[in-house]
């Protein structure tokens, strides 16, 4: 029996959501509406005392870490592996799906300006003080509050596009020497990086662009061509499925 | 031929010695001292660019990540039995790996306490002095992450008390894990034991309100039955510095 307790396709609740399309695998999904604070529930925080997204259960294994609740699924289950043979390659692919995607934190901050903190913020104040009180991690409670809030200075909004960049020069670099991130094969790297990444065109084109990054587009392109990708997205409700859908024509058959 | 270049052996440095040493792998020892700024050198940031120490290099592959690096070990010598081969444990062994690493873990609180509490007490006051002059006079992006806190003064009350709550916290986790089996993974000794026991051997000096016999009996004994493997011995047979022997802890490893 496997459940997935997660959000959208959308960084780290996206990461299980991809793996299991490409795997092939069936699973119970359970939507856990990060936008209505239901990861911080008391229900919610029986299976996962944290309150991140996502909760993977695989057979009464509760994983809570997402990038190696992946490997984990990878060797448990059944079908096409995504895992590398060669323990060298299996370092880079580690490697890369955790400081390879270390820039997501700059594209959070600028997430939740742009696009969360509103959203959320639809709720009224008094609402969004009696949710964030709720968050059981002191510096998560802190974290959320300042994003929810919105309350980042320009400057912290322009350090934020400048890590996006850096991280997108870097991944770029990276993709000059081999077709995937791990090496020549498509890995659980990739999909961390692309469950991160996949709007960058669209909403961070300064960073993502054929002009500055033409390896990095290249590799997006081929990742939204893949049957999985599209499967995946449409397990999402509103905004952040339409914009991937969005990016889904816009790339057929480019690679 | 494997390579690794490291300090002291405490930290990620002793994690990895320990591990090579308990795989009887052969390897090539490069002493890197970070008190001379030695990772800073433009022939060590040619191999680690972001002077990250310590370094093991192995199939060709420069691996900067240590936690990575003793699950490559692991699984590159599968045959030393250092890993558990099942999934669900293997799960809790990159778990713990990822808990106790990284800007939110322990080995970075443990190097903030140990830097504040000892190495700057030990650390005569010119040296010191010049050791400051020195970092200051690193381009700021080339201060790998803590080391940035580090490049001006002491850290403040604040951050010392910060850094405490959450070594108490991964302590409490370990110590309730502990208390269930005799190692942290798979009911065996593994990469995950060494790593750990890496960053948390010097607390009962360094922390005593922390890790004592009283509230942490099971980690108490979980260190000893550590310290006393051989393994263990012949790493921190490879010290070289004087310095509060049992407590060094390197600013930005």
């Amino acid at each position: 029996m496997l459940e997935v307790h997660t959000w959208e396709v959308n960084s780290n609740s996206g990461k299980p959501l991809i793996f299991l399309k490409e795997k092939g695998a069936e699973f119970k999904f359970h939507y856990v509406d990060v936008l209505k604070f239901e990861q911080h529930q008391p229900e919610y925080l029986k299976l996962n005392p944290d309150g991140t997204v996502p909760t993977v259960i695989h057979d009464g294994k509760v994983m809570t870490e997402s990038t190696q609740a992946l490997q984990y699924l990878d060797a448990a289950l059944p079908g096409p592996s995504f895992t590398p043979d060669d323990p060298a390659e299996r370092y880079r692919m580690r490697w890369w799906a955790t400081h390879g995607a270390a820039w997501a934190a700059s594209l959070s901050v600028l997430g939740w300006h742009a696009f969360m903190g509103p959203m959320v913020r639809k709720m009224g104040d008094e609402k969004l003080e009696e949710l964030l009180a709720r968050i059981p991690n002191k510096q998560r409670r802190i974290a959320w509050s300042t994003a929810a809030k919105s309350t980042f200075t320009e400057e912290q909004l322009q350090n934020a596009r400048d890590g996006v960049s850096a991280g997108v020069q870097m991944m770029e670099k990276r993709l000059n020497v081999s077709t995937y991130f791990a090496g020549e094969t498509y890995s659980i790297a990739d999909m961390v990086i692309f469950a991160n990444a996949y709007a960058l065109p669209l909403m961070h084109n300064y960073a993502a662009s054929d002009d500055v990054a033409p390896r990095f587009m290249e590799w997006i392109r081929r990742i939204y061509n893949r049957p999985a990708i599209a499967k995946a997205f449409k397990l999402g409700r509103g905004p952040l499925r339409e914009r991937a859908e969005e990016m889904i024509e816009r790339c057929k058959g480019t690679a | 031929m494997l390579e690794l270049y490291h300090w002291e052996p405490n930290a990620d440095s002793l994690a990895l010695l320990i591990c090579l040493r308990e795989m009887n792998l052969e390897f090539n020892s490069h002493y890197v001292d970070m008190l001379k700024l030695e990772q800073h050198e433009s022939d060590y940031l040619e191999k680690s660019p972001k002077a990250i120490v310590p370094l093991l290099v192995a199939d060709g592959e420069p691996m900067s990540d240590s936690g990575f690096a003793l699950q490559y070990l692991a699984e590159r010598y599968s045959d030393t039995g250092f890993a558990p081969t099942d999934p669900a444990s293997w799960y809790d062994l990159q778990a713990w790996t990822a808990w106790l690493g990284g800007i939110m873990g322990l080995s970075s609180n443990v190097q903030l306490l140990g830097w504040n509490y000892v190495m700057l007490k030990a650390i005569p006051a010119e040296e010191l002095t010049e050791f400051r002059a020195k970092v200051d006079a690193l381009p700021k992006e080339k201060l790998s992450g803590w080391a940035a806190v580090w490049s001006d003064a002491e850290a403040d009350e604040d951050q010392l008390a910060n850094a405490e709550e959450r070594v108490q916290q991964l302590i409490t986790m370990i110590e309730s894990t502990l208390a269930e089996s005799l190692w942290i993974v798979g009911g065996e000794y593994s990469v995950v034991d060494m790593l750990a026991y890496a960053h948390i051997h010097s607390l009962p000096e360094l922390t005593p309100g922390i890790a004592n016999q009283k509230s942490t009996p099971n980690l108490i004994d979980w260190l000893a039955r550590i310290a006393g493997r051989p393994a263990v011995n012949d790493a921190f047979a490879l010290r070289r510095s004087t310095l509060a022997p049992t407590l060094y802890s390197a600013p930005g490893c």
